[in-house]
């Protein structure tokens, strides 16, 4: 598996940039595809043709399962098709933040178990990866995304062990959020705004998440069901 | 018999219950239209748990601690940012007053600030008074002025060592309380947003660290997250702050190379942070508080 390499220069030399032009014009195709199949459904129901993320729990830590696939799929081709000029300590963060959202992936895909979505269809057409900001400018609002994600669901669980795992996970998400901000911008690490609304982190509700998630995604997900229990 | 009329069956008896389990009204009132069968016991059983099972006292005990750590807090920044401002620039603690290092001290001071402001008047709405009044002894020396770190306020890498150890120590003990105010949904929500502040406060003084080599530099190697755990801090009393947080099991699932993938012991402990209950967190800060 490619993420397993942890070599990001070997990786570059290995992997020609147009291969992966080759692999992003065939997602975009295949979003093509998705969305002429799209236009033939009926109006009456929105979430035809999206998948159920499950209700309660379940439903909510598959919205945690997406926003991990997203990121360790995005980390993955940062350290596949590097920025110009990465250094070797923007190297090895980008590493370990890869290496902790498999990490949490591959945990959630086994506290799902068969509850889990399955693997999502990261759509990254359109970011320039061999540009430094492209690439932190989206690695930020994926990171920042998901610490909202985490901020916004912790209240909507059930289980006392997933609010603990929630937290465990939250500011993991927002030291990686720090990190991906200090490299962009040297002290960004958290927002002015956040300063301004009583010290408090990003916080969005399942919906406002996937809204968000949709741009780096083929799939659609239907969080309707996610208040029942 | 539904929910619906359950529920007003209470009120008609007991007026006050959605005082008492207030602000989740609006949520009790979307469960009696939203809510499966399924669900009812549970979300019966947890409303009346927290309307006559836990007490206020538990909550806002938990809120009176969180107010100790941000004012500690509160009085490190804002006493190195003292000890930077009135000096000639030989003695500033923070290498100047325009840098970016000054600059972030000065945004982390304020949104603690704004943490103990906001955690304030939570504690007024419930009718508690807020303890504002705690001395501190930056050094770690419990009032004597000559702790661990009596150069706190003299060097800049012992400054942001022991910056570091108050703002892990702060994550881990929000995080520790999240399960015990998991019925009280708006106070639930606003522990985890200031918690991820304190994490992303924690991640950029240990960046400032990672370039500040000091008499308490250990050698480590020291990134935006918890590695095992190491504190990166040659002082053996700011261990008990990181113990634990070497654990690399979640929901009893090891985590080291799950799946097949090659996710080392170090990766796996970075991976999730750990909390610390209440007598541990309070045990690793007792030596900053004065009589």
């Amino acid at each position: 598996m490619i993420e397993q390499t942890t070599s990001a220069a070997a990786d570059t030399q290995n992997v020609s940039r147009r291969r992966f032009l080759g692999y992003a014009g065939a997602l975009a195709g295949a979003g093509l595809l998705a969305g002429s199949l799209a236009s033939c459904k009926k109006k009456d129901d929105p979430w035809e043709g999206s998948v159920d993320l499950g209700s309660g729990d379940n439903g909510l830590l598959n919205i945690v399962f997406i926003i991990t696939q997203l990121q360790a799929a995005f980390y993955a081709q940062v350290l596949l098709t590097p920025y110009i000029g990465m250094n070797a300590q923007e190297a090895k963060l980008i590493t370990d933040m890869r290496n902790h959202e498999i990490a949490k992936r591959e945990l959630l895909r086994k506290v799902l178990s068969g509850a889990a979505v399955a693997d999502i269809s990261p759509d990254f057409t359109g970011i320039d990866f061999a540009k430094r900001t492209a690439a932190l400018d989206t690695a930020k609002q994926l990171e920042d995304l998901s610490v909202s994600n985490h901020n916004g669901i912790a209240n909507m669980l059930g289980s006392a062990a997933y609010v603990v795992l929630n937290a465990k996970m939250a500011s993991v998400e927002a030291r990686h959020s720090a990190a991906i901000r200090d490299m962009s911008v040297m002290g960004s690490f958290a927002d002015a705004s956040m300063t301004a609304d009583n010290g408090l982190d990003f916080i969005r509700d399942p919906q406002g998440v996937l809204s968000l998630a949709n741009a780096y995604m083929k799939d659609r997900f239907n969080p309707s069901n996610l208040s029942k229990s | 018999m539904n929910f619906s009329s359950i529920l007003s069956e209470i009120e008609r008896i007991d007026p006050e219950i959605y005082e008492r389990t207030s602000p989740r009204r609006t949520l009790i009132k979307n469960w009696t239209r939203k809510a499966s069968l399924v669900a009812l016991p549970f979300a019966i059983g947890s409303l009346f748990n927290k309307a006559y099972g836990k007490t206020n006292n538990a909550v806002s005990d938990t809120l009176q601690a969180a107010l100790i750590f941000e004012l500690l807090e509160v009085s490190l920044y804002g006493k190195a940012i003292q000890a930077t401002k009135v000096n000639p620039p030989a003695a500033q603690l923070i290498p100047s007053t325009t840098g970016m290092e000054y600059q972030a001290i000065e945004m982390i001071w304020n949104q603690e600030q704004a943490h103990v402001n906001f955690l304030a008047s939570i504690l007024r709405q419930m009718g508690v008074t807020p303890n504002l009044q705690q001395n501190f002894d930056l050094t770690g020396g419990s009032g004597s002025g000559s702790g661990q770190f009596a150069q706190v306020l003299t060097d800049y890498g012992t400054f942001l060592a022991v910056a570091q150890m108050l703002e892990d120590t702060g994550v881990r003990a929000y995080k520790g309380q999240m399960a015990s105010l998991q019925e009280d949904h708006d106070i639930l929500a606003s522990a985890m947003r200031i918690h991820s502040m304190e994490a992303r406060h924690a991640a950029h003084i240990r960046m400032m660290r990672s370039q500040t080599p000091g008499p308490l530099a250990d050698g480590q190697d020291i990134r935006p997250w918890i590695t095992l755990k190491q504190s990166g801090i040659n002082s053996g009393a700011t261990q008990s702050a990181y113990d634990g947080e070497e654990n690399t099991s979640q929901m009893n699932i090891e985590v080291v190379n799950i799946a097949g993938f090659d996710i080392p012991d170090v990766s796996a402990s970075q991976a999730f942070d750990e909390p610390l209950d209440m007598t541990a967190a309070l045990s690793v800060i007792n030596p900053f508080l004065a009589p």
